[in-house]
């Protein structure tokens, strides 16, 4: 039974990489809007990567946490799905450039758009910035 | 593969062209997103553009800029409709386009274009404001992190 077990992990793994992998037709797209960019990786619907990064040119005393805004394709922000980043960079912060990897990832509907932004958690500052790239780009 | 003009959105600029690419700039129906959408010869085609952010001020001037593959990296602009000219400054020229060479939309007015091959943007003004842009594209890859820029 172990080894079937273990077949099947692999054999799991192998799908889990073959789905969520970039291939060599994924491509790179970057906005940036402000002080704020977007990255993403995509091939037709499927998104591989998404990351954000933010110039914090002054420094900056507050906290920075990323977050990332799912909008249907009927284009209703009503309906948005609203992602925050499971990393909060905690302040002050040198000048220098911060970057968030936790983006949504996986299959989306046609006519998706995903947006990065930052915040402060501690409401010191207001993040300019709010880049957005449509699916499939 | 859907457009934004199949999707409602309204467009804010005249079609434009050069370089084997067109583009214009489009709003969405509820005023929330102003993209750029931009094909090349071969029929793909690039779009995005920036979210609005009802608690940061609107100083009347907001710039994006995009670089997908296989495309050049393009600039939009939108600038409040009362100012009379806007000027994208790069490292080889500085274009200013007049309000009379706009159409105005919405109280703002939008231009877009794209940046030859080497050149890169420095600022965007109108009135008195001026935007410099400080790019961090570089940082293109890798993890969560923070990169101090006096390492």
């Amino acid at each position: 039974m172990k080894p079937l077990f273990i077949a099947l992990a692999v054999a799991a793994a192998a799908t889990a990489s073959a789905v969520f992998a970039p291939t060599a037709h994924a491509e790179e797209v970057h906005r940036q809007d402000g002080p704020a960019i977007i990255y993403v990786s995509v091939e037709g619907t499927t998104v591989f990567e998404v990351a954000t990064t933010l110039a914090v040119e002054d420094g900056h005393d507050g906290d920075l946490q990323a977050y990332y805004l799912i909008i249907p394709p009927d284009g209703n922000v009503k309906n948005a799905k609203k992602v925050w980043s499971e990393h909060v960079f905690k302040g002050p912060l040198r000048p220098g450039v911060v970057r968030d990897s936790y983006g949504p990832t996986g299959g989306f509907l046609t006519g998706t758009i995903l947006c990065a932004g930052w915040w402060d958690p501690t409401g010191k500052v207001t993040i300019p910035g709010f880049p957005c790239v449509k699916i499939p780009v | 593969m859907t457009t934004l003009a199949d999707e409602g959105w309204i467009p804010v600029t005249a079609e434009q062209s050069g370089g084997g690419y067109t583009w214009r700039v489009w709003v969405d129906a509820g005023q929330n997103f102003t993209f750029l959408e931009v094909f090349n010869e071969e029929g793909e085609t690039s779009s995005g553009g920036f979210g609005e952010q009802p608690d940061v001020p609107d100083e009347g001037l907001r710039f994006w800029v995009g670089k997908d593959d296989g495309f050049p990296t393009f600039v939009g602009v939108r600038f409040a409709e009362t100012f009379p000219r806007m000027t994208i400054e790069t490292t080889r020229r500085a274009v200013i386009i007049g309000a009379e060479h706009t159409e105005a939309h919405f109280g703002s007015r939008y231009y877009a274009m794209p940046l030859e091959e080497g050149e890169e943007l420095f600022s965007v003004a109108a009135g008195d404001v001026r935007q410099r842009h400080v790019s961090s594209a570089d940082i293109d890859r890798g993890e969560t992190g923070f990169f101090p820029s006096d390492r």
